[in-house]
């Protein structure tokens, strides 16, 4: 045997062992390597007990495997600042109860409730322009937006997430908040409209607040999260469609001075119905549990 | 040139292998890359034996025209229950038996004791192993010449009777002669009679009730909240409370929640709620209930010293059953009276509600009665008669009743400490708290003011 054949002997002996080491290494995760954390198999898995229920998967996903933070928020005050010193120019009268602080001048009423909630309603009909109705509804919101933002009502930050028709015939935009480019479903901001006039306002937006020490940690996929919805809701009578799964942040919301909110999968219907499935512990997102006093 | 890409490549694998074999050998770190301290041990109070939980709620021992009270938080009585408690392990099956006659008609009653919540007993029970079970609601010790009878009261109101030997009393009576040269405030047992000629008022008595038959010198109390270690009492409740998102509420406290349970910190206790555990049922016997009670209390915020069980039963609501345990601070005898209760709910999937507030002397648990006293001279509270507590009460309920007034009943009339003042600075007032027809009356001990349950911490 030359030294040749020797070290081809031991290259092949160490490539084998090579792979002995890296499949006891990686295998149970062997998924992250190839940076996908939901397989194949596991989309097949979870629209099969979707359909079994009457759910239809109509949606795509980020497959990798991802890792997140809580984030820390505390209501956002400047916009009501803002509102409040253009009011106050204006003249207005103002009644306080234990939780909201009423405000009204000639044009609209104002209410801020202590949680942080912004209410705007125009009394005659914010107006859009007369051409307003035969817009196309990405130039219409565009209009809206332009509205806003000359009220001083329109945040940074700010994604638009979908229309809705009401059946009092009143049509609603509804935005979320984005913190550092990621979705945060808690800060909504929403337009109530009758044809070509806003009749109100509501803005609840947060902004961040100082970090608590890092707890950054793996997100379950997006499979895990549909599959817990599934066991949650149970069996639905009538066939619903799931449009979006997305990756963002949501908690309820708090009358307090700051909070953390968890990563969460967003799950939205076609019905505009929206689910919250906590990134960390797989539960559904609910009211939070406020201890009791016995 | 294939022989050097070779000699490469060899170099490369070898490489790799001697890496391969490091991560494989110190462990690869997971993808949940914090949590450290997730899974830890929790260090926690170990739970007390059942002698130490279920303490009767008074003994009482008859002495000339009056008695003796000895209560909850009180040393001596500590010491007394300690030897009764072992007279009480030391009885066995031979010694029970209803058959057996009851203490002569001359016989004295030497003590009673009063048990609420109820001494359990029978077989796996430290007490009256004898007995087939069940539970204890009243002891008393009759003596007779060189002889000693217990008769046992059980819960349903059945009667046993006990001849003792005498080497069996010793220690127990040995304490009680010990304790009868020390106890200076005689008690009497309040009944319509005495009422009448006290207080001249006519009024019905839920027995027993004693009072005390001269004034009582009490010193107000500077308090303190009890002192919890925060990061542990989290341990204690989430697994893993790196999931646990915080609130910080606008009064100072913090909220943790991890979407299914809650619990609320704040200077002066916690709050914690785990509702879909509600839905679970109880199959738990008294014995075991006040066994998970004793684990519940040592384990979620440590159990000090002058802590007492006050109540434990089932509950129902909504169809499903549970435990309810309530726990009272005391000091010297006396109760430590909030608003906020320690208490707690559970069943046989955990533990549902828990609200935990107490308040301990400022100068320490150790610290006696004398010596608080010596601090505080000034502020001693010399209590008002019974009679005049009666009568005062009598005409606070007579203002607060409205529409035909019924026959008065008194259920209960005692003295205790009211936490009142700040949190920050929480003070013990000596008061009388007394039941009238199931109406709570709270008098300032001395002047018999009224004192407001809201101005109660």
């Amino acid at each position: 045997m030359n030294l040749g054949q020797a070290k081809l002997i031991l290259i092949i002996a160490f490539a084998g062992l090579n792979f002995f080491l890296g499949y006891q290494l990686f295998w149970p995760d062997f998924g992250r390597l190839t940076g996908v954390a939901v397989t194949a198999e596991d989309i097949q898995v979870v629209e099969q007990k979707l359909a079994e229920n009457n759910y239809i998967l109509q949606a795509s996903f980020d497959r990798s495997p991802r890792n997140s933070d809580f984030i820390t928020v505390a209501p956002e005050w400047q916009i009501k600042q803002d509102l409040l010193y253009q009011l106050i120019k204006t003249g207005v009268q103002i009644e306080e109860t234990e939780h909201s602080t009423y405000y009204r001048s000639e044009d609209r009423r104002v209410v801020i409730h202590t949680s942080g909630l912004l209410q705007v309603f125009y009394i005659s009909g914010g107006e859009l322009g007369e051409d307003a109705t035969e817009l196309e509804k990405n130039d219409f919101r565009i209009k809206v937006e332009e509205f806003l933002e000359e009220d001083g009502l329109l945040p940074d930050e700010i994604s638009f997430d979908y229309w809705e028709e009401k059946e009092d015939g009143t049509l609603a935009l509804n935005y979320h908040q984005k913190i550092n480019d990621v979705p945060v479903f808690s800060g909504q901001l929403k337009v109530i409209m009758d044809a070509d006039r806003i009749l109100a306002v509501e803005i609840y937006w947060l902004e961040p607040a100082e970090q608590t020490p890092p707890r950054e940690m793996e997100v379950i996929s997006p499979t895990e999260a549909l599959q817990n919805l599934v066991s949650e809701l149970g069996p639905s009578s009538e066939e619903q469609v799931i449009k979006k799964i997305e990756l963002g942040y949501y908690s309820g919301e708090y009358d307090a001075e700051k909070w953390e909110i968890p990563p969460v999968w967003r799950i939205a219907f076609d019905n505009h119905q929206h689910y919250y499935i906590n990134a960390f512990t797989g539960n559904l997102e609910k009211d939070t549990v406020i201890p009791e006093q016995l | 040139m294939i022989e050097q890409l070779k000699t490469i490549l060899l170099f490369a694998l070898i490489g790799l292998s001697l890496f391969l074999t490091y991560s494989l050998w110190y462990g690869q770190k997971p993808a949940e890359l914090i949590a450290d301290d997730v899974y830890e041990q929790v260090d926690a109070e170990s739970p007390r034996p059942l002698e130490k939980t279920i303490v009767p709620e008074i003994v009482v021992v008859p002495v000339d025209d009056g008695v003796f009270l000895y209560q909850k938080g009180d040393p001596d009585f500590d010491l007394i229950w300690d030897e009764l408690s072992r007279l009480l392990q030391k009885i066995d099956n031979s010694f029970v038996s209803s058959a057996q006659s009851g203490p002569p008609e001359d016989a004295t009653r030497c003590l009673s004791s009063h048990f609420e919540p109820l001494l359990p007993v029978g077989v796996d029970m430290p007490w009256l192993t004898g007995l087939p079970g069940g539970a204890v609601k009243k002891i008393d010790l009759y003596c007779f010449e060189d002889s000693y009878w217990l008769v046992i009261i059980e819960s349903e109101g059945a009667e046993r009777y006990l001849e003792l030997e005498e080497d069996k009393v010793k220690g127990l009576n040995s304490v009680l002669a010990d304790l009868a040269g020390d106890k200076e405030a005689e008690y009497s047992y309040l009944n319509q009679e005495l009422v009448l000629e006290k207080a001249e008022l006519e009024i019905d008595i839920i027995e027993p009730v004693y009072v005390p038959v001269e004034e009582m010198v009490m010193p107000k109390l500077n308090l303190k909240a009890e002192k919890l270690d925060q990061e542990l009492l989290l341990k204690t409740f989430f697994v893993d409370y790196n999931l646990a998102r915080v609130i910080e509420e606008r009064d100072g406290g913090r909220l943790y929640t991890d979407g299914e349970k809650g619990l609320r910190l704040t200077d002066v206790g916690f709050e914690y709620s785990y509702p879909r555990l509600e839905e679970g049922q109880t199959s738990a016997s008294y014995s075991e209930a006040l066994r998970s009670s004793n684990s519940l209390i040592s384990y979620h915020g440590g159990w000090p010293e002058n802590l007492r069980l006050e109540k434990i039963g089932l509950t129902s609501r909504g169809g499903s059953f549970f435990y309810e345990s309530e726990w009272q601070m005391y000091y010297n005898g006396y109760p430590l009276k909030t608003v906020q209760q320690t208490r707690f709910s559970f069943n046989d999937l955990g533990l549902i509600h828990f609200t935990r507030f107490l308040f301990e002397p400022a100068a320490g648990p150790e610290t006696t009665a004398d010596e608080l006293a010596l601090n505080a001279e000034k502020e001693k509270v010399f209590t008002a008669p019974w009679y005049d507590v009666v009568s005062r009460a009598v005409e606070v309920m007579e203002e607060r009743i409205v529409g035909p007034a019924s026959r008065l009943r008194l259920e209960t009339i005692e003295l205790v400490y009211v936490v009142t003042g700040t949190k920050a600075a929480p003070k013990g007032t000596p008061a009388w708290v007394v039941i009238i027809n199931g109406e709570e009356i709270i008098l300032e001990a001395g002047d018999l003011e009224i004192i407001d349950e809201e101005d109660l911490l």
